[in-house]
């Protein structure tokens, strides 16, 4: 095992755990903060997510500024009057961080909010270079009250269509406290933690990055013992285990998404990521669902040593089942355990969840537009996302089509 | 998974690890405004030419205001003002510190003074009293073992009044740490031996002890598979550069594990080990780490026998039956230190009586015994270790240490 040329870094400290949120207040003076601004969408206000974060500091001395909800639903867009209107209170009120309480949304505006407080606001309209951030901004703490997207912790920032890309975009602290997440849909966390699966995995395999390797591990092993339960616990309430076993199992998925984010921040073009989120606008799969039906396919394809891949059996199976299994073996077990996964959540889901690239409509004939259109989508400006190489891509969804193994010679 | 019921994880420090890492450090300062760096390192990384390396790598790219080599082997607090002085009447903007724990601590207590324009390090001590980010510092290890690039941690003693600062603040932690095989390449193998069995030592005592969490731990482990597959290699082919890399990664992996974790007692011996006989951290823990775990097996013998795994490969682990795995991995701990004991010609002690001086005296006595089992009973570490320990179970593990034979678990007060 040799380690490559690498960098990692992850600015985010994470607080994990029963009252993690007590912490936050002697964290922020820590920073320098005494007066925070707390953004949050409609859904963490009407569940009363902010109670518990006000009680925290209600004997810290500090004051806690409370934003108008926003509105968490489904365009990704961020309103720009909104934006404006929060810049104005931060700057009247003389707030000094930022706390983004709730997910995806609530993080981007976050983000933006906080470019637009440390740089001023015309940064926002910059293009080019003079997005590039190189100074840490004001503190700025993320507190999911669910699964969230797994990009909250990267370092990107996306504004309507623009894209950010600095370390100093990542919050300076997640705090994943139980008393604060609320119970996801089942749609959410399915998408959520398979995207997790997929990001982990791949970046385990493919990144000669030790830090990195450390981080997909741990996202791995939280994901296995925790996902299928969860998912099955709301999906047949007969069988749900009691209620602290479903915070449990809650908490370290919410984990699992913080270190997504982070894996994203530091593993640079993770194939099964960017075609699962091009095969996600043309097709019934969700981005999650898109990334792990193609990532047998392409673990596959791109691993160049199959030792790496056989080690994936480690956080996916556990000490016992590693160090038994052939080394020979190891490679086609790890890519059959990801297969099970998602078949095993097939049928928890009762088939309502595509296990191949057939199942979720698309057929032998249409790969060769979907490979097409890829090259008609470019990634974003300011990303460190690689254009595809669209002959590997046609072979990844031309294997994925099915769910058949790349390379016979692992079935025999 | 061992995850507690809460847990911090923390470490902001960015990673740049490259054979060619040092020829970063202009584009990295630049990146965050500075460029009149002052090179803090000491006599001993200066004689070994790795300052004329570094110098080489940054090519003019930066002003290099001054290159300060007077860093004594244990930090001091007169120094650290004196240099404080010097940032300032050069002019310079961020500090590169080149070298090990002492060079590391002195820098970080500069960085203090300077950024806080203060004249007095003595208010700063303590946790958290730092509120601000600091000026930028680069730090490049030039040991492949204590790890202090990624802690938060710096130690100044103030040798007038006889005693140490301690500073904790995430302020502390560098910016960046160069991890670049130029800088350790040309590391004895004994002492290659002994950073390596320091950040062994961090990363086992980081599994094992009661305030790890999933992250600590997978840090640790990846440092255990790099030391165990890569460092008797390099120990019998220095110039391995790929072997030297891997070691550098480990340490700093380890680092991470144990600042995010704590080190126990196997760390308590050997700091008392250092301060009354001023033997080499890496070969006290090489020594003590076997006997820190023989102590602490019936309280975390299923964390030590997990440890199998990683120091001695999966067909060993497959075949050793769960109940002898704990001891099997201690054993491959003593093992490994044999084989380095031989590897290095002797040098690489196994037992404190094997290290003698140029005459052929004992550097430790058995007299020396009760001192040291005394002053370990005062140091910080020693709280978190998982059984605790008393004035007599020090003292009876740091003589079974002295001998080189093995604990008598029998005699251990189970608590
Ligand atoms: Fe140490």
């Amino acid at each position: 095992m040799n380690t490559g040329n690498f960098t990692f870094l992850c600015r985010t400290k994470t607080g994990f755990g029963m009252n993690a949120l007590e912490h936050l207040p002697f964290d922020l003076s820590c920073m320098g903060s005494q007066k925070p601004l707390v953004l949050l969408d409609n859904n963490a206000q009407l569940k009363g997510c902010a109670k518990p974060l006000i009680r925290a500091f209600k004997e810290s001395g500090m004051t806690l500024g409370l934003c108008p909800p926003i509105d968490g639903g489904t365009d990704p867009n961020i309103d720009l009057k909104t934006l404006k209107n929060f810049y104005g209170i931060y700057i009247d009120k003389g707030f000094d961080s930022i706390i983004a309480l709730g997910t995806g949304k609530v993080a981007d505006m976050a983000k933006a909010l906080n470019i637009a407080v440390t740089l001023g606001p015309d940064t926002l309209k910059a293009t080019g270079e003079k997005t590039q951030i190189t100074q840490p901004l004001t503190p700025f703490i993320y507190i999911p009250t669910g699964m969230g997207t797994g990009m909250e912790t990267d370092k990107i920032a996306r504004l309507n269509g623009k894209t950010f890309n600095s370390p100093f975009l990542a919050p300076d602290l997640a705090i994943i406290d139980p008393e604060i997440l609320i119970q996801d849909t089942s749609d959410t966390i399915i998408n959520a933690g398979l995207t997790c699966l997929a990001t982990c995995c791949e970046a385990h395999v493919l990144s000669d990055n030790p830090p990195a390797r450390a981080y997909c591990a741990t996202g791995i092993g939280l994901i296995i013992k925790n996902f299928l339960p969860l998912v099955q616990s709301i999906l047949t309430p007969e069988v749900t285990p009691d209620k602290k076993t479903t915070k449990r199992y809650q908490t370290n998925l919410a984990q699992a998404s913080v270190i997504t984010g982070i894996i994203l921040a530091n593993c640079k073009g993770l194939l099964s990521i960017q075609l699962g989120r091009h095969l996600a606008k043309d097709s019934t799969a969700t981005p999650g669902q898109a990334m792990t039906i193609l990532l047998p396919a392409v673990l596959d394809l791109i691993t160049a040593n199959k030792s790496d891949l056989g080690n994936l059996i480690l956080p996916l199976s556990g000490l016992d089942e590693f160090s038994s299994v052939p080394i020979s073996q190891r490679p086609a077990l790890a890519i059959q355990k990801i297969r099970s996964l998602l078949n095993k959540l097939y049928q928890i889901c009762l088939g309502t969840i595509p296990r191949t690239l057939s199942d979720t409509g698309v057929d032998r004939e249409s790969i060769d537009a979907l490979v097409q259109s890829l090259s008609s989508d470019p990634p974003p400006p300011g990303t460190d996302i690689k254009t595809i190489n669209l002959k590997q891509a046609k072979t990844i969804l031309t294997h994925a089509l099915d769910g058949q193994p790349l390379n016979q010679a692992y079935l025999n | 998974m061992h995850i507690p019921d809460y847990y911090e994880f923390c470490c902001r420090v960015n990673i740049v690890t490259d054979h060619h890492a040092l020829e970063k450090i202009p584009e990295l300062l630049l990146s965050m405004g500075a460029k009149n760096p002052m090179v803090l390192t000491d006599k001993g990384v200066q004689a070994a030419g790795l300052i004329d390396i570094v110098i080489g790598a940054i090519d003019n790219k930066l002003s290099i205001k001054t290159i300060e080599d007077q860093v004594p082997p244990d930090s001091d607090l007169k120094i650290v003002n004196r240099l404080a002085c010097v940032y300032h009447e050069k002019g310079c903007d961020a500090i590169i510190a080149v070298g090990g724990g002492s060079v590391l601590d002195t820098a970080k207590g500069i960085n203090i003074l300077v950024s806080e324009q203060a004249q007095d390090l003595m208010q700063f001590t303590g946790a958290g009293v730092l509120k601000q980010k600091l000026k930028p510092l680069i730090a490049v290890p030039t040991t492949a073992g204590t790890g202090s690039e990624v802690t938060s941690v710096a130690v100044i003693a103030d040798h007038e009044k006889n005693l140490k600062m301690l500073f904790t603040s995430p302020f502390l932690l560098p910016d960046t740490a160069i991890i670049d095989p130029r800088m350790t390449l040309t590391l004895p193998p004994h002492i290659t031996a002994a950073t390596a069995m320091d950040a062994m030592a961090h990363a086992v005592e980081a599994y094992v002890m009661l305030s790890k969490n999933p992250l600590s731990d997978a840090h640790a482990i990846e440092a255990i598979k790099l030391i165990c597959h890569h460092l008797v290699r390099v120990i019998k082919q220095p110039s391995d550069k790929k072997g030297r890399l891997a070691l550098a990664t480990a340490a700093t992996m380890a680092g991470i594990a144990f600042s995010n974790s704590t080190v126990g007692m196997v760390h308590a011996l050997g700091h008392s080990m250092g301060s009354v006989c001023h033997l080499p951290h890496g070969n006290c823990m090489a020594i003590l780490l076997p006997y820190g775990l023989e102590y602490n097996l019936h309280k975390v013998e299923d964390e030590i026998a997990e440890l199998l795994l990683p120091l001695a490969g999966e067909e060993i682990y497959a075949c050793t039956p769960q109940k002898n795995r704990a001891l099997k991995a201690i054993a491959c701990i003593r093992e490994l230190n044999q084989i380095l004991n031989k590897a290095t010609g002797g040098t690489h002690p196994i037992c404190f009586k094997n290290i003698k001086d140029k005459q052929g005296n004992f550097l430790v006595t058995k007299k020396m015994l009760p001192e040291i089992a005394r002053t370990a009973m005062g140091d910080g570490t020693i709280f978190y270790n998982p059984e605790d320990l008393d004035y007599e179970d020090c003292l009876m593990t740091i003589q079974a240490a002295w001998e080189g034979i093995p604990l008598d678990r029998s005699k251990i007060k189970q608590g």
